[in-house]
């Protein structure tokens, strides 16, 4: 009961291996650009009812990219109808909140992540993005170019900037 | 970036992509000179290195912003991301449960078997069976969990004795050549693989030095699941409060150097370090890995040469049992020939199948019978001396290579090019330039830059292996 291996995998197949392996990204990227997850479920359907009504060709060998690139669209399609706009821009700027130094509290090892965490969720949202798009999602800058329409080096510029904070901010914690 | 000389601060953003592989072959060589001149430099590319690793892995457990709210979706949803809130755990009060066909994706069910037939107490025999969902496999595959009660009841009074335990299996073992590639073995014969706990990467960082200084490694240097190891991959931990503290992420599709062959990836990995916890998860561990007969004819382990036990040495549990710590995570790769593929190259079967006896045919379960093989994990948690087990079913949904997550792609990758310098017998049709190929389009998840390191590496063995 062995499928043959030969790429000239089925059309079903083939968006059904595109769903298996790229929904949980894009629901996450989805769901931290609207701020919820059932509005982001609607978001990853929509996306994948777009893949489906691709011509394949238009689409192999970059079906991560094109699906980030059409998902981070609709997501902001959504925002927009709901004039959400601002909680997304305002970022552009500097940051939302600071960080919120915890003294006395003993940085442990296994704390690591959470306090990671809670820094980058003080970064200015389109430094959000580019982190998650490249730590989380794995994209390479040139991918997350095309994902977000920025330039490569406006790209580069942004991790650097927020990994720049990042680490400054961590050396900060209290230990 | 051009001149040679170009200063470079260590707040520049170049040498930021240059520590996250970013960079342009031209301008990475010039930011690589610059670096290699300044030490300030160095430790700036290795806390960026750092902090990317550390990113890496925060967001790999980066919960989502709202609850999931199940809702009914014609492709169903897998969350392969928040465990912890996700987790659900059920309790079924059968000896014997069966999970299949869960959803589109399927979950990798866990089953816990809390075994006291090893305590010496005469108390009447206590299971209790504990399912955790956890984020499920990868795509391609459906994994379900068998709660396996004859199993427990067969290894009665092996399980418990720990006392003979050795540490350290490769330090026990200094005469070992690692020469010859684990065979393919029959599954009627051996239907029980095992492989080490405890590997270490060390080969890597030799072939890496030699291929670097422009020579070619030995074979007998190459070992594969060290290389393979080497590596980080995004398998999701278990829940902080989940019963079992090891999860498996199993995933099988088309062996890209032998298309007829199935290449399954068993990664396990380690609930992280939780509060107050000790950091030790579990001692006298085990893996072992059943093979369904009536689907896998033959199997190879991929590297672990020398240091796969055989099914004596795993009952008697005399050999190389291992400890693990929180964060432990562990890749094995076993090659398998799909009943009906036993072929000799010429074409005509290997042996001549049998007439009256089916492999694996009285007693299975027909439940079970489609799951290419089970992955068992042996262990006690610190402190006790009860054995507990976990199943882990496999099940092939037919995934070509193509459609394989990344990170299977980018793991058989790795194991390519390590036959391709052991020029394995097994190799197929994996040369460089394939596994180059296999690896430049699974390098994106990249923290450290280890994936965009082996890239080059694959270019330098290039000129130095046919």
């Amino acid at each position: 009961m062995m499928t043959p291996t030969s790429p000239h995998e089925s059309a079903g197949e083939y968006v059904e291996a595109a769903v298996a392996h790229h929904q949980a990204s894009l629901l996450r990227y989805a769901a931290r650009l609207v701020g919820d997850l059932d509005r982001a479920r609607d978001i990853v359907q929509d996306t994948f009812v777009k893949f489906v009504a691709q011509p394949r060709a238009a689409v192999a060998g970059h079906e991560a990219e094109w699906l980030f690139t059409v998902c981070r669209h609709r997501a902001f399609d959504v925002l927009r109808k709901e004039g959400r706009m601002s909680r997304f821009e305002e970022g552009q700027a500097e940051r939302v909140r600071s960080a919120e130094p915890r003294p006395g509290v003993e940085l442990e090892q296994h704390e690591t992540q959470s306090a990671l965490l809670a820094l980058i969720d003080t970064l200015p949202a389109n430094q959000q993005e580019v982190i998650r798009l490249k730590f989380q999602s794995g994209f390479s800058y040139k991918e997350i170019s095309r994902i977000t329409a920025l330039s490569v080096s406006n790209v580069g510029f942004l991790i650097h900037t927020a990994v720049a904070r990042l680490r400054r901010d961590f050396a900060a914690l209290p230990r | 970036m051009n001149e040679q000389d170009t200063p470079l601060s260590p707040d520049d953003p170049r040498l930021t992509a240059y520590a996250f592989g970013e960079l342009e072959e031209s301008e990475r060589q010039a930011v690589e000179a610059a670096v290699q001149r300044d030490p300030a430099l160095q430790a700036a590319v290795r806390d960026l290195r750092a902090l990317g690793g550390n990113l890496a892995s925060a967001l790999a457990q980066e919960p989502l912003p709202a609850p999931v709210k199940a809702r009914p979706r014609p492709a169903t949803v897998r969350s392969e991301f928040d465990p912890p809130r996700g987790a659900r755990l059920l309790r079924f009060p059968g000896l014997y449960y069966v999970m299949t066909g869960t959803a589109a994706a399927g979950f990798a069910l866990l089953v816990a078997l809390r075994d006291p037939d090893a305590g010496k107490s005469t108390k009447e025999t206590v299971r209790r069976y504990e399912v955790v969902l956890t984020p499920p496999t990868e795509s391609g595959s459906r994994s379900s969990g068998t709660g396996q009660a004859s199993e427990a009841s067969k290894h009665t009074g092996t399980a418990g004795d720990g006392a003979s335990r050795m540490a350290g299996s490769r330090a026990a073992d200094p005469s070992y050549r690692n020469r010859e590639d684990n065979a393919f073995l029959p599954v009627v014969e051996a239907p029980v693989s095992s492989f080490a706990v405890e590997v270490g990467t060390e080969a890597y960082a030799d072939v890496r030095r030699l291929l670097q200084a422009g020579k070619a490694p030995p074979p007998e240097l190459v070992r594969i699941e060290e290389l393979v190891n080497y590596f980080p991959y995004r398998y999701s931990a278990p829940a902080a409060e989940a019963v079992v503290p090891i999860a498996a992420h199993l995933e099988v599709a088309s062996a890209p150097w032998s298309s007829r062959h199935r290449l399954v990836r068993i990664g396990l990995q380690g609930r992280e370090l939780a509060e107050g916890a000790s950091t030790t998860l579990a001692t006298d561990v085990r893996f072992e890995v059943e093979f369904n007969p009536a689907r896998v004819a033959r199997y190879r382990l991929i590297g672990y040469e020398n240091r796969s036990l055989d099914r004596d040495e795993a009952r008697s549990g005399s050999a190389a049992d291992g400890v693990i710590e929180a964060g432990y995570r562990v890749t094995a790769l076993y090659e398998v020939v799909p009943v009906g593929e036993d072929l000799r190259e010429d074409g005509s079967p290997k042996v001549d199948p049998l007439k009256y006896t089916r492999p694996g045919g009285a007693g299975v379960d027909p439940g079970v019978a489609e799951e290419l093989l089970t992955v068992k994990v042996r262990y006690k948690e610190p402190d006790s001396d009860l054995a507990q087990r976990v199943a882990f079913a496999l099940v092939d949904g037919g995934a070509t290579f193509e459609a394989a997550s990344s990170d299977f792609q980018f793991a058989a990758a790795v194991a390519g090019f390590g036959m391709v310098l052991r020029d394995s017998p097994h190799r197929g049709s994996a040369s460089l330039l394939a596994v180059g190929q296999w690896a430049e389009r699974n390098a994106s998840f990249d923290p450290g830059g280890r994936r965009a390191e082996f890239i080059e590496l694959i270019r330098r063995a290039e000129a130095l292996v046919r």
